[in-house]
């Protein structure tokens, strides 16, 4: 059986709850009027800022409570990365259904899209997620082991 | 061929239907238990040369028959003495789940207990000894893992080699005396003995219950039999405060005796389960991330089935044309293009989102999710009068009302159904999300986004002041207790989840496509044809020949009413038809204004027929009336013609009044 | 004796009675809490329902019928 260190946990939340963090603010402010772009431009929608910072505070309530010394941090890193995850599968169908609709269709309003329209700032964190669900994933099978 | 009848029981979520499906296959039968709006499911299977016939009683957690489900699966087993009863045990959950069992012995029924997910068992560090099981219940133990279909050729095997066993009587040691003393008088009523378990009877008179006390009341030996209970209550209470308690506690030390011996924990662990938990139910996090998996419900619902939906739109469109141009008759052509092939068309555009939205939803019944949404959201409903469970029709109501309502029979408590039925309307369905984009679109450019969500806030916050309403008006009380299993998470079964979401699709197209279907295929009958006879074709795309027709009758009876909110002759045929199905809304207007859909909301801006107030006003009035006609006809057979016209009449009051409302705070304002 | 809404997040309790109609307790009952059970408490947020453990599965009771359970403490 694997196990994670408390440390990796800390780490990991830390990260991935800064970054949904900083992308669920710029969605949120580009809501607002204020468009801000972190390498991909923010998608507008308000609810994409919601369900980002919904997945930050995940992460950062794992992080305060494995800085407390409990193992139960590691819960939320499982889940925020599943979330996460979910989140980017999500995106991957919605692009391939835009694909279908652009390609096979050739709807009005799909006219010039590619499938670099749809890289939103949610696929990517998603796809990063992967990093943070690894050490955690075989609590579906197996319980975990923590190691402090 | 011999033909056997044998029934499936079991608690919830210990896989029931897995089993079911797996042993029947595709011969299966849906209706309904005799007087009751509970699904009966049969099916049948063939063993060598054996036809049984299978049928799926409700999950229960006991023979109580304090509630319905319980009161069918009960009487079912008492009166109609199915040949065997396999009770679906989860190995995973066995102290619970033996309570049943327990009962069912008691009953007298020839029982097979199918021990399933025994892998979940595993995980969670079980060792459970079957043979040692077999041995101390005394009936045949099939170790199961059902989604996998492991252990299946055994329990069918099992079953037909059963069948004229004698069934295994179970006896409570504090009580054996008492039982015996009372069966013994029973038993002089051969009548009685012979149609009941008279042990059972005997254990049921123990414990107070009404229905046993009723079939005895019609004993001929019912004097002697009611002497003799009073004798005993009298010295039974002397040791028992609460003869019922007693008796259960007896049947729980019995149990946990058995699972003393066959049970065997390796290790506690944290589970998945306990991980997921931690955090889905957490105080402050619960709420968002439960807003935050329905926002990606509906993402899902909307954004991924469109192509689809396009895909059908296209095909009837070319279907449509293909068909009125090979058939010279105007008024047949006609009919069968812009009555039989549009409606079949725009009922099955809306198949995609709802059949989308249904898999989304069965996944997360599937995995457990469901049972903590109605957890998390319990504190917001009840301060609304409402049922923790209520949430989930609810949020099945922004796809369609109709399987919404059907999913309220998940609420034991009659008043809290009722309650949850009559708000579901205000849940803004997917047919009303055209409306929206239109007016939005043609009305306030630019912030079509915040004006649809804004509709669907309204609805939401209608509904919860509607229920806290109701609740001090109409169903006095507080919302019935509130207690579910919350059952373990799951990785995804898919086949149980494809059925499960195909069989509410199938329901949807059943119940709302026929009359969405014939509610325009009579539009367009009302459009062509006029007080001076049939119009012609064109009336469908020439305003001034359709100001001739009943539909333009119908409109000017209704301006009067609609007047005070400021709306023309148009909006009220509108209005009127989208009384069959919202959807119909828009479709009515391209017509009336004879453009396309796709120009419709220029062409509306233009007309200056609509300020942005009085827009909104209709939208807001399109939100609220009347729900089609599909939920109207499910409410009633939910609830009965009183409570379908009831939400009919208060809805019509409630979107007037708020609609008037729009338009004269708006009016002040600007 | 206290009720079961006031009882911490871990402890381990026994159920002593239950304040209610039959169809409350025969429903408490069959789920596993009957007067005797040890129940583990999961979750209890002082606001909301609880969810508890009780012989192997989990339940989640809103807070008005977790008053009215009275249990005692484990030693």
């Amino acid at each position: 059986m694997r196990g994670i260190r408390l440390e990796q946990v800390k780490l990991l939340t830390a990260l991935f709850g800064f970054l949904y963090f900083i992308y669920g603010t710029t969605e949120a402010l580009s809501y607002f009027g204020r468009e801000i772009t972190l390498v991909v431009p923010p998608t507008g929608d308000l609810f994409v800022g919601f369900v980002l910072l919904t997945i930050s505070a995940v992460y950062f309530t794992g992080l305060k409570k494995s800085l407390e010394g409990s193992i139960r941090g590691t819960s939320y890193l499982y889940v925020g990365a599943l979330l996460g995850m979910g989140f980017a599968v999500l995106a991957l169908l919605v692009m391939g259904a835009d694909a279908i609709e652009a390609c096979l269709l050739h709807s009005e309003d799909f006219i010039g899209w590619s499938p670099l329209d749809d890289i939103t700032s949610y696929l990517i964190l998603g796809l990063l997620s992967i990093i943070a669900y690894l050490p955690v994933k075989d609590v579906s099978k197996e319980p975990l082991k923590v190691n402090t | 061929m011999r033909e056997v009848t044998i029934a499936l029981i079991g608690n919830p979520n210990v896989g029931k239907t897995t089993v079911f499906n797996a042993l029947t296959g595709l011969k299966q039968h849906v209706g309904n238990w005799p007087g009751v709006t509970i699904e009966k499911k049969e099916g049948e299977f063939e063993w060598r040369s054996i036809k049984f016939r299978v049928v799926d009683l409700p999950g229960v957690y006991g023979l109580t028959a304090y509630s319905i489900d319980e009161k069918i699966a009960r009487n079912f087993i008492v009166q109609e003495k199915p040949r065997v009863v396999v009770d679906i045990v989860d190995a995973s959950n066995l102290e619970r789940n033996l309570y049943l069992t327990l009962q069912l012995l008691e009953i007298g029924a020839n029982v097979i207990v199918a021990l399933n997910k025994v892998d979940l068992a595993e995980e969670k560090g079980y060792e459970i000894n079957v043979k040692k099981l077999e041995e101390i219940l005394g009936v045949p133990v099939v170790p199961m893992i059902a989604s996998e279909g492991k252990g299946l050729k055994e329990l069918e095997e099992r079953i037909a080699k059963s069948l004229d066993r004698e069934p295994r009587r179970i006896e409570y040691p504090n009580f054996e005396a008492y039982i015996e003393r009372l069966t013994r008088v029973i038993e002089k009523d051969e009548m009685l003995s012979r149609t009941y378990n008279s042990r059972w009877l005997a254990i049921k008179l123990l414990e107070r219950d009404e229905d046993a006390r009723g079939i005895i009341e019609k004993s001929r030996k019912r004097d002697d039999i009611l002497k003799e209970l009073i004798d005993i209550f009298n010295s039974l209470h002397r040791k028992y405060e609460d003869v019922e308690l007693a008796l259960a506690d007896e049947r729980y030390r019995i149990i946990g005796n058995i699972v003393e011996r066959v049970l065997v924990k390796k290790e506690e662990r944290i589970t998945f389960t306990e991980m997921l938990d931690e955090v889905l139910t957490h105080k402050y996090l619960g709420i968002p991330i439960f807003i935050s998996l329905m926002w990606m419900v509906f993402k899902f619902t909307f954004d991924v089935s469109a192509p689809f939906s396009d895909i059908i739109d296209w095909f009837f469109g070319w279907l449509g044309d293909a068909v009125g141009s090979h058939i010279a008759n105007d008024a047949l052509a006609s009919f069968l293009r812009d009555g039989i092939i549009a409606g079949l068309g725009s009922v099955l555009v809306f198949l995609p989102p709802i059949a989308f939205l249904f898999l989304a939803f069965s996944w997360l019944e599937d995995s457990g999710y469901m049972a903590r949404a109605a957890f998390v959201m319990d504190r917001v409903m009840h301060r609304f009068g409402l049922h923790g469970k209520s949430v989930i029709p609810m949020i099945m109501g922004f796809g369609c009302n109709v399987p919404a309502i059907m999913a309220t029979r998940t609420l034991e408590d009659e008043k809290d159904r009722l309650l949850t039925i009559l708000v579901n309307p205000l849940m803004s369905c997917g047919a009303r999300l055209p409306v929206y984009a239109l007016f939005a679109g043609a009305f306030f450019a630019g912030s079509e986004g915040t004006v649809i969500t804004s509709m669907y806030l309204l609805g939401i916050a209608l509904a919860l002041v509607i229920a806290w309403l109701f609740r001090k008006l109409l169903f006095k009380g507080e919302p019935s207790y509130f207690v579910m299993e919350l059952p373990p998470y799951n990785r995804p079964n898919w086949g149980a989840i494809l059925g499960n979401a195909w069989t509410r699709t199938e329901k949807f197209l059943r119940k709302a496509g026929t009359i969405i279907f014939a509610g325009v295929v009579m539009v367009w009958i009302l459009s062509v044809m006029g007080p001076g006879g049939y119009l012609g074709s064109e009336a469908l795309e020439n305003g001034e020949l359709l100001a001739r027709s009943w539909v333009a009758v119908i409109g000017h009876a209704l301006q009067p009413v609609f007047s005070p909110m400021g709306w023309d002759w148009k909006a009220g045929v509108a209005l009127f038809f989208g009384f069959i199905a919202k959807e119909i809304v828009v479709g009515t207007l391209g017509v009336l204004y004879g453009v396309g859909e796709e120009n419709l909301a220029q062409t509306i801006a233009a007309s200056g027929a609509f300020t942005p107030i009085t827009a909104y006003a209709f939208m807001t009035f399109v939100l609220i009336y009347v729900p089609c006609l599909a939920t109207i006809g499910v409410i009633k057979q939910e609830a009965g013609w009183k409570w379908a016209l009831f939400a009919v009449v208060y809805e019509l009051v409630l979107a007037y009044a708020v609609a008037l409302m729009i338009v004269g705070i708006g009016g002040a304002l600007i | 004796m206290l009720p079961l809404a006031f009882a911490g997040e871990g402890m381990r309790v026994i159920v002593r009675g239950i304040n209610g109609g039959r169809g409350v307790l025969s429903r408490l009952i069959e789920l596993g809490l009957a007067p005797g059970s040890e129940v583990i408490i999961l979750r209890n947020q002082m606001a909301g329902p609880l969810i508890v453990a009780v012989r192997g599965s989990q339940l989640a009771l809103g807070r008005g019928l977790a008053m009215k359970i009275q249990v005692e403490v484990e030693k």
